[in-house]
């Protein structure tokens, strides 16, 4: 079974400029779903735009559903594409509007009609068919847009940034909107944001950003377990940084820190020896107060640090550790661990990936 | 304040209408309203000036709508185009029927033009395209002045609105031509709804153009309501003030008109 | 339709364009320098300038030229000086009183000059202004009056209240905010207003002809009287005196708004 989204090779412009993404590479199959991850400016809205047909590409080759679109109009390609800002047509009811897709096929008015209306009542906003898109709260802009998206039964459905600038309430009611949608069509889709929670809510494989090339793609799991490289692990944007050593002794490669030294998880990037960064989540961060008989297992004994300060978040803590020499370590933890500044801690490190500092 | 100024004149000015229809102010014998909407020669001058007004305002509003689409995607020669355009908006309305006078009276270039490639022999053969019954100058004058306005108005609405609708459109399925007619075209002219009412409306109650193109017979509304006003007889003199009366009547249903349309987009 | 062929098309639609809006201008040129350019003579075989000197050294059309020039001045500064302090406390003021000065500013503009010219004209007899240049005065600020106003409570229904208020939280005095932030951000639309202002007033026509009734000569009214004793000549001199200040006052005011916009950049 060919894959609804194939790219290959692809390069794309930014405006008149000479910069641009080169060689992007990804496939996505009917209902999973691919969230691009990238800072503002690294061309996600231009990626889309392109497959969509919008903008030209440069270089490479689109298929959808086994079909070669690289160079055919938007309206061939059986891509629909969902900007931020839900664009509605303003001089149509919000019916007129869902079975927009349908029209421009041919379809008769009546079954035009019957089908927009189980779209939308799919999407549990069918008491707004006579509205008028001014009318319609922010939430149910979204949903309709998306209706209309799904009306045209589109192999590929593109979404552009489609929870930012949303409140909390908004976010949950359009997230869940998206996986019935995903649910409910079978198109492959693809998002792009700059905010990892957002891909993680939906996403069934993120593929990475940088400097204008594709610098990761992998299911969410693998990706945090194991970033590529300290580029990814900072865009994702879930880790403390920490810097030690690499050493090697008689039990083999260690990571020595101000908190104590561990065996080393080896990671594509991780180097022999000397300087690196490790790159640790806070669920692997295990604090306990300060025994001075040294740890239970016999290891060597972790040092002291001392809780310099202390921010909590929503659902992590953010832990400043300051050791006799003077140096300073940050690390995240869980919300509910019972330090407060001026504790005395000895720091467990279940995992960390290892990369060579930039 | 200030609101008084801009507020007392129109009621006066309206008032003293009123009071001229009814016989109480400025001398007219009564029954005037009787006599207009009886005369003949009024209806005909109301339907001249009404031609003028749709015939005018729609050529102009279809050359303006095709040089929008042709030149809205297009940044740079839109700026262009704007540029252009807006040489004749400054240009007083009593230049401009001058200008087209010049232009196309059997005297004028046109017909010198057209005696010199030998299409008619003399003045007398050339069309009467001014001060004819058909108020074909007149039309043209109002073209010209216009035209210019109803497209900066349509290409301003373009650069607003952005290439996100019609992107969507199009993913969604629809050809350039079905973007075109179900959502550029419709679009465009709500916006351009006020403008258009504006345009008909002035161009209704203009007495520059009237007084150098319009014909002797009929009158255009303008000309009739000055020819009676002035006329020395009474009965005449309530006849004008009731056209005026209808004539702003007809101004601010339009104006209404134009301020709900301008409240629902 | 390809690239090439739309580029193409965008070209001859810029030709056609720009020979539309210039043509009329360009006849009007021409024929106020020509001497005694007769039917069928495409192009003329003499040319002199002495019409356009007689706009100054003759007696007759140097007054009318003052006329007008005194009128449009001063119902530009009037007019602004009414408008701005309307239509900022009609754009702060409740929804009913915007309504109300919009239409009534609307009205102002949408009556056809004729009949708000008659209406006019029994006001200004009654105030014993009646063929006089003040007079005539008061006519042109009612339409005047009614562009700026809407102008005015468009900029500030627009307006960013912030800027006014981080002045007085910094501790500016209601005069200082007035002088150091408002009129300094006002100075585009001031502009704007007294060009208009102006050209509201020196292109008119109908409320010059029946509120002066006669008495009264400005330009237009010279310019067809011209036309209509047949002197094409000093007409279209006459016409192109009419646009040209228009065009160097619309420029004026563009190039002030070019100025405040790279100050507030």
């Amino acid at each position: 079974m060919s894959s609804a989204l194939e790219v290959r090779g692809l390069d794309v412009r930014f405006g008149d400029t000479p910069h641009g993404l080169r060689d992007i590479t990804f496939s996505v199959n009917g209902t999973d779903c691919l969230a691009v991850l990238g800072v503002s400016g690294s061309g996600k809205s231009s990626l889309l735009r392109t497959l969509a047909g919008l903008q030209p590409c440069a270089a490479g080759l689109i298929r959808v559903t086994g079909r070669d679109v690289t160079t055919l109009p938007p309206e061939q390609r059986s891509v629909v594409y969902l900007h931020q800002e839900p664009v509605l047509f303003p001089h149509r009811t919000v019916i007129d509007n869902v079975a927009f897709p349908l029209q421009v096929r041919g379809i008769a008015t009546r079954e035009a009609a019957r089908r927009a209306t189980e779209w939308l009542s799919r999407l549990q906003v069918d008491e707004l068919v006579s509205r008028m898109p001014q009318q319609l709260s922010g939430g149910q802009r979204h949903r309709v847009a998306l209706a209309r998206a799904l009306c045209a039964e589109p192999a590929v459905l593109l979404l552009d940034e489609p929870l930012a600038s949303l409140d909390p309430a908004v976010r949950r009611d359009v997230g869940d909107a998206l996986q019935a949608a995903r649910r409910a069509s079978g198109a492959a889709m693809v998002l792009v944001t700059h905010d990892l929670d957002d891909a993680l809510a939906i996403a069934t494989h993120i593929t990475t950003l940088g400097h204008g090339l594709q610098t990761a793609l992998d299911t969410p799991d693998a990706l945090l377990a194991t970033p590529p490289s300290l580029a990814v692990a900072r865009l994702l944007g879930v880790y403390a940084e920490v810097a030690g050593e690499v050493i090697e002794t008689a039990a083999g490669m260690m990571f020595r820190w101000a908190g104590g030294t561990v065996p080393m998880a080896a990671t594509i990037a991780s180097p022999a020896h000397g300087a690196v960064v490790a790159c640790i989540r806070a669920h692997e961060v295990q604090l306990h107060p300060c025994d001075a008989s040294g740890g239970s297992m016999g290891e060597p004994r972790a040092p002291c640090l001392t809780v310099i300060d202390r921010r909590d978040g929503a659902s992590e803590a953010w832990i400043t550790l300051g050791d006799p020499a003077g140096a300073n370590v940050g690390l995240r933890t869980g919300s509910g661990t019972n330090v407060r500044i001026g504790d005395s801690v000895q720091v467990t490190l279940r995992h960390a990936r290892i990369f060579s500092p930039d | 304040m200030a609101g008084a100024l801009l507020g007392v004149p129109i009621v006066v000015g309206v008032g003293y209408l009123v009071a001229g229809t009814l016989g109480i102010a400025g001398n007219a014998a009564p029954g005037g309203l009787q006599r207009a909407l009886t005369d003949g020669a009024v209806l005909r001058s109301a339907v001249l000036s009404l031609w003028v007004a749709f015939a005018g305002t729609a050529i102009a509003l279809t050359g303006a709508l095709i040089v929008a689409l042709l030149f809205g995607d297009e940044a740079h020669d839109s700026r262009v185009a704007r540029r252009i355009a807006a040489l004749p908006l400054p240009v007083p309305t009593v230049a401009a029927a001058v200008a087209i006078l010049l232009l196309l009276s059997q005297g004028g270039w046109l017909s010198r033009v057209a005696t010199q490639v030998q299409l008619i022999a003399g003045p007398a053969e050339f069309p009467a395209l001014v001060n004819d019954p058909l108020a074909i100058g007149m039309i043209v004058a109002v073209v010209w002045k216009e035209l210019p306005f109803l497209l900066l108005v349509a290409l301003s609405l373009q650069s607003l609105r952005g290439a996100a609708v019609t992107d969507a459109a199009r993913t969604l399925g629809a050809t350039r031509l079905q973007v075109l007619h179900m959502v550029t075209l419709p679009l465009l002219l709500r916006g351009m709804a006020p403008s258009i009412v504006a345009v008909f409306v002035f161009v209704l109650g203009s007495l520059e153009i009237a007084l150098v193109l319009a014909p002797s017979s009929p009158l255009a509304l303008p000309l009739l309501i000055q020819e009676r006003r002035q006329a020395l007889d009474m009965g005449s003199h309530g006849e004008a003030y009731v056209i005026a009366l209808l004539a702003t009547v007809l101004a601010l249903l339009a104006a209404a008109t134009h301020e709900w349309l301008r409240d629902d987009g | 339709m390809s690239v090439r062929r739309a580029r193409i098309g965008r070209g001859i639609t810029l030709i056609v364009l720009t020979l539309f809006a210039t043509a009329p201008l360009l006849l009007l040129i021409v024929t106020s320098l020509a001497r005694g350019w007769f039917h069928p003579q495409v192009v003329p075989t003499a040319l002199d300038v002495s019409v356009w000197s007689e706009l100054f050294t003759d007696a007759s059309r140097r007054g009318a030229l003052m006329n007008s020039l005194a009128l449009g001045v001063a119902t530009a500064c009037i007019a602004t000086l009414l408008a701005l302090p309307l239509g900022r406390a009609a754009a702060l003021g409740t929804k009913g009183v915007r309504r109300v000065v919009a239409l009534l500013a609307f009205a102002a503009v949408a009556l056809p000059p004729v009949a708000l010219g008659i209406g006019l004209q029994m006001t200004v007899l009654a105030m014993g202004l009646g063929g006089s240049l003040r007079g005539v005065l008061l006519a042109h600020l009612v339409p005047a009056l009614g562009y700026l106003t809407l102008m005015f409570l468009g900029v500030f229904t627009q307006w960013d209240s912030r800027l006014e208020e981080a002045a007085a939280t910094l501790g500016a005095t209601g005069r200082e905010r007035w002088t150091l932030v408002l009129l300094p951000l006002l100075r585009r639309p001031i502009a704007d207003a007294l060009a208009l202002g102006f050209l509201v007033s020196w292109a008119q026509v109908a409320l010059t002809l029946l509120v002066g009734g006669g008495a009264v000569r400005t330009l237009p009214l010279d310019v067809l009287a011209m036309l209509q004793s047949g002197q094409d000549q000093r007409a279209a001199a006459g016409a192109l005196a009419l646009t040209i200040p228009a065009l160097v006052v619309l420029s004026a005011a563009r190039s002030a708004a070019r100025q405040t916009t790279a100050v507030v950049a």
